[in-house]
């Protein structure tokens, strides 16, 4: 649906106050894929996750869009750009409906307001009922705030989709919520990676997966190859 | 023009006395995130309490700094009690209280004691002069009783248990509940030292000069600019910070134009904080970004 | 025969969008009316003269409580902005003799410059420290009214004289021709601060207050938007400051301090941060419940300071969320009757 599109981040490092985060880290996305970032923590996953967004400047190293340096981009142009991230712990405006937490994202990026119908449309597609429209979002369920934070991002039509932990708390039916849409996303053509650490949801799911520890990368590959990797179980599962 | 050295050594005394303010500050807005702008009232308060004491036993300085201790703690110790307890988990609203706290402490300073300037003689009159520079006695004796404070903080925070907990509490409040450090009472704790602090900044006050109920606004606001530099819960930095102000301000006065000196002195405040020396992290919000 | 709460499940866009219209609207007319009725019923020169200053501080209060408010910015230098609004008009009007007309828009030019200034500055600095910075800003304007004798009159102050000066067919000395000036300005003000809460902006502020990082990811660049609050919270601090050196005739650095801010800080809790007219009812109770108590001045700041401390410890969202504390009360102990009835049927 959208023209080849890629995120690539080149030779990463950064280091916080004494401890070095990410050591010559290099990853690259495209789309219609789902990608899987994990790691014990502190291994590096979202301090790359937040380089890629904007929201830590690496000490070394690029990031490219299309070939494009943007290390430099600011964190509120990216999305312009086609590169949205969401948030774990808030992931949509609390004391706003439904409603106006879209056309938070619509005003961003000067989209003209859209009927209502239009707007059922979109809380559909991710697969949140009509009627949460009025209502606010701290009266929806988690698996409904995740969806509808998914919903914003949308709502600005990204290329590539970063998702902080998108499965965190939640029970198993949101969780296939959240898959299912995940799944949609990625089969409309949407390129997405996603920074999780409950495997036994994201593993499935993904086309490829990166495993981290103490700030490099240690293994990549599908989901299968990354579960057998000896590297990855010594880190994540402490076998030998 | 006063020379450099007497600058200096001037600068030094207001240094102590902006370092033992700021000291209380950052403990409690390390522990709390509570800006508790009313300290400058509570270091008013002291003077006050002190002068008075000087008058009831006739001019004994020793009891007169015990009271302003005292005093000024008794009144953290209730402040804490009856409101800033409250707001243990709403940062914003201690502000606030703080806010109305300075316009009652003002206005209770006011009623009490008089809305003109006070003075009182210092503790040891006279002063030691050495090539043209006039170091009075009492500045001395003020320098070693702040250095002595500061100094026993310092040993305080990184020998004994209570510092241990303190520092504990102050990075990181969830673990510091979990391994059973009792925060609310080291909270309060940390109100009263911080009024003791204030109290002794106080009595210096007093010692050094005059006093009036307004000047507590001004007091609170370096201490701010001293604790940001300096950062939050390290008593070096306290020191050296507010050492670098008291320098940096009286060599402004003594070399610009005579006049507006409160202007330059707040004026370097903004530019202190606005400049953000090393000790501060941008923002005071969203420390996992 | 809707319940209470309104008939679920319909998206009835058409009623809540009406509804939005309304209560948009509504607390406009209620402060026209309100300040509409003063001329016809018989009021003494005092109370007059205390509701003008009322609705000044109003005004100049709802400025703070729309920045505070919509974009969750604390300033304890608002009515330092009101004092350079106010020494503005004051001075191009005795010095270089122009028009009050003139002289207003002068004053809501600094005010807004000032205030756009001292917000850019949170580009460097946020959250607390910008706090803090506002503070000693405060304290620098002070400290220059106080200093800048041959501008400002210093510590004396200045005078100003309105003579024969008239405005939009107003005559400025005249007390309730002049009531009617500061009226139409608070009711201006009201309409414009209300026109961009409900307009896209108000959204983008209202998103930006809840979750920077958010807002930040979502595109919205939230330190240029929250320098234009700045703006308008000083434009109208400036008008209020204009209206103020014209009431009192004469003003010192004193009234434009620190405490003063805090005074502010105080009217915007009291009536109640999220409402329109949470400020207006602050500025009211502020300066008629000295009178009404006869208080002297510094027994007035230790109540009005303890009403702060009360207020932001008991009823943080201000007196005007008690109506719909009230209501979810009742709701809620209705709702509990309810289960327990159903309880018992079943």
């Amino acid at each position: 649906m959208s023209k080849e599109v890629a995120i690539q981040a080149e030779s990463i490092s950064k280091h916080f106050g004494g401890v070095q985060a990410l050591t010559d880290v290099s990853f690259g996305a495209g789309p219609a894929s789902i990608v899987g970032l994990i790691g014990p923590n502190g291994s590096g996953k979202s301090t790359l996750f937040n380089v890629l967004s904007g929201f830590t400047r690496p000490d070394k190293g690029r990031v490219l869009w299309n070939g494009e340096d943007i290390t430099t981009v600011p964190r509120y142009r990216r999305p312009r750009l086609g590169l949205v991230r969401t948030f774990q712990e808030r992931m949509a405006f609390d004391e706003l409906t439904t409603r106006e937490n879209l056309a938070f994202a619509r005003i961003q990026h000067r989209l003209p307001d859209i009927s209502n119908s239009a707007l059922a449309e979109q809380v559909e597609y991710v697969g949140l009922p009509a009627h949460v429209l009025d209502q606010r979002a701290r009266d929806l369920s988690w698996g409904q705030i995740r969806l509808l934070g998914i919903a914003l991002t949308l709502a600005i039509e990204p290329r590539i989709l970063l998702l902080d932990e998108p499965f965190a708390g939640l029970n198993r039916i949101a969780a296939q919520d959240v898959t299912r849409t995940l799944r949609r996303l990625r089969d409309d053509g949407m390129g997405l990676v996603v920074v999780e650490h409950e495997m036994d949801l994201l593993l499935p799911l993904c086309d490829r997966v990166v495993a981290f520890n103490a700030g490099r990368k240690v293994a990549e590959g599908t989901s299968s190859e990354i579960l057998r990797n000896p590297d990855v179980r010594a880190a994540y599962f402490g076998d030998t | 023009m006063t020379s450099l050295v007497q600058l200096l050594f001037d600068g030094l005394v207001g240094g102590a006395i902006y370092a033992l303010i700021a000291l209380g500050i950052t403990l409690v807005y390390g522990l709390t995130k509570i800006i508790h702008f009313a300290v400058g009232e509570m270091v008013t308060f002291g003077a006050f309490l002190a002068l008075t004491f000087l008058g009831l036993t006739g001019g004994n300085y020793v009891i007169a700094l015990l009271s302003a201790i005292v005093g000024v703690s008794l009144l953290g110790l209730v402040t804490e009690r009856t409101m800033f307890r409250f707001t243990f988990d709403s940062p914003l609203s201690g502000f606030i209280v703080s806010l109305g706290l300075i316009l009652v402490l003002q206005g209770v300073i006011v009623e009490i004691w008089t809305s003109g300037s006070q003075s009182a003689r210092p503790a040891v009159g006279g002063a030691i002069d050495i090539s043209g520079v006039s170091l009075r006695y009492q500045s001395m004796i003020n320098l070693a009783l702040a250095a002595v404070i500061l100094g026993s903080f310092y040993l305080i925070l990184r020998r004994t248990k209570f510092g241990q907990a303190l520092r504990a509490t102050s990075d990181d409040r969830e673990a510091a509940l979990l391994m059973g450090v009792p925060i609310r009472t080291i909270a309060m704790t940390t109100f009263v030292i911080a009024s003791a602090l204030a109290g002794v900044a106080g009595w210096i006050v007093l010692t050094m000069g005059t006093v009036s109920p307004f000047v507590g606004t001004s007091y609170v606001l370096r201490g701010f600019a001293v604790a940001l530099i300096g950062g939050l819960g390290s008593v070096s930095g306290a020191v050296i910070a507010g050492v670098g102000l008291g320098v940096v301000e009286n060599l402004a006065i003594g070399f610009l134009p005579p006049g507006w000196t409160d202007v330059y002195v707040f004026a370097l405040v903004v530019v202190v904080l606005l400049i953000r020396p090393t000790g501060l992290r941008a923002g005071a919000e969203g420390a996992h970004l | 025969m809707s319940s209470a709460v309104g008939i679920a499940g319909l998206p009835s866009q058409l009623s809540s969008r009406a509804r939005r219209r309304i209560m948009a609207v509504l607390p406009i007319a209620v402060v026209v009316l309100a300040l509409g009725i003063v001329p016809f019923i018989g009021v003494n020169n005092r109370t007059l003269n205390l509701a003008t200053t009322a609705i000044i501080l109003g005004t100049a209060a709802s400025g703070l409580g729309f920045m505070w408010g919509q974009s969750g910015q604390t300033t304890i230098a608002h009515a330092s902005v009101m004092g350079v609004g106010a020494y503005t008009a004051g001075l191009v009007f005795m010095r270089l003799q122009v028009g009050f007309g003139l002289a207003l828009i002068l004053a809501i030019v600094a005010g807004g410059l000032v205030s756009g200034l001292i917000s850019s500055l949170s580009v460097r600095v946020s959250g607390h420290y910008f706090v803090i910075l506002t503070f000693a800003v405060a304290m620098v304007i002070t400290a220059v009214e106080r200093r800048w004798e041959d501008v400002t009159g210093g510590v004396n102050g200045m005078t100003v004289l309105p003579g024969d000066e008239s405005f939009l067919g107003l005559r400025l000395a005249d007390r309730m021709q002049f009531y009617l000036l500061c009226a139409i300005v608070l009711t201006l003000t009201l309409i414009a601060l209300q026109s961009l809460t409900y307009a896209r902006w108000g959204t983008t502020l209202r998103g930006a207050r809840e979750n920077r990082h958010l807002a930040w990811s979502l595109g919205a660049n939230v330190v240029s938007n929250n320098v234009r609050v700045g703006v308008v919270a000083g434009l109208v601090a400036g008008a209020a400051g204009c209206m103020y050196v014209f009431h009192f005739r004469a003003i010192e650095p004193g009234q434009f301090s620190v405490n003063a801010s805090i005074f502010f800080i105080l009217m915007v809790l009291l009536g109640g941060r999220g409402y329109l007219l949470g400020p207006v009812l602050g500025a009211i109770v502020y300066t008629f419940l000295p009178e009404t108590l006869f208080f002297s001045p510094i027994l007035s700041q230790i109540a009005l300071g303890a009403i702060l401390i009360i207020i932001i410890l008991l009823l943080p969202s201000g007196l005007l969320s008690l109506g719909a504390r009230i209501r979810d009360h009742r709701r809620a102990k209705s709702a509990a009757q309810a289960s327990a009835i159903g309880q018992e049927g079943a």
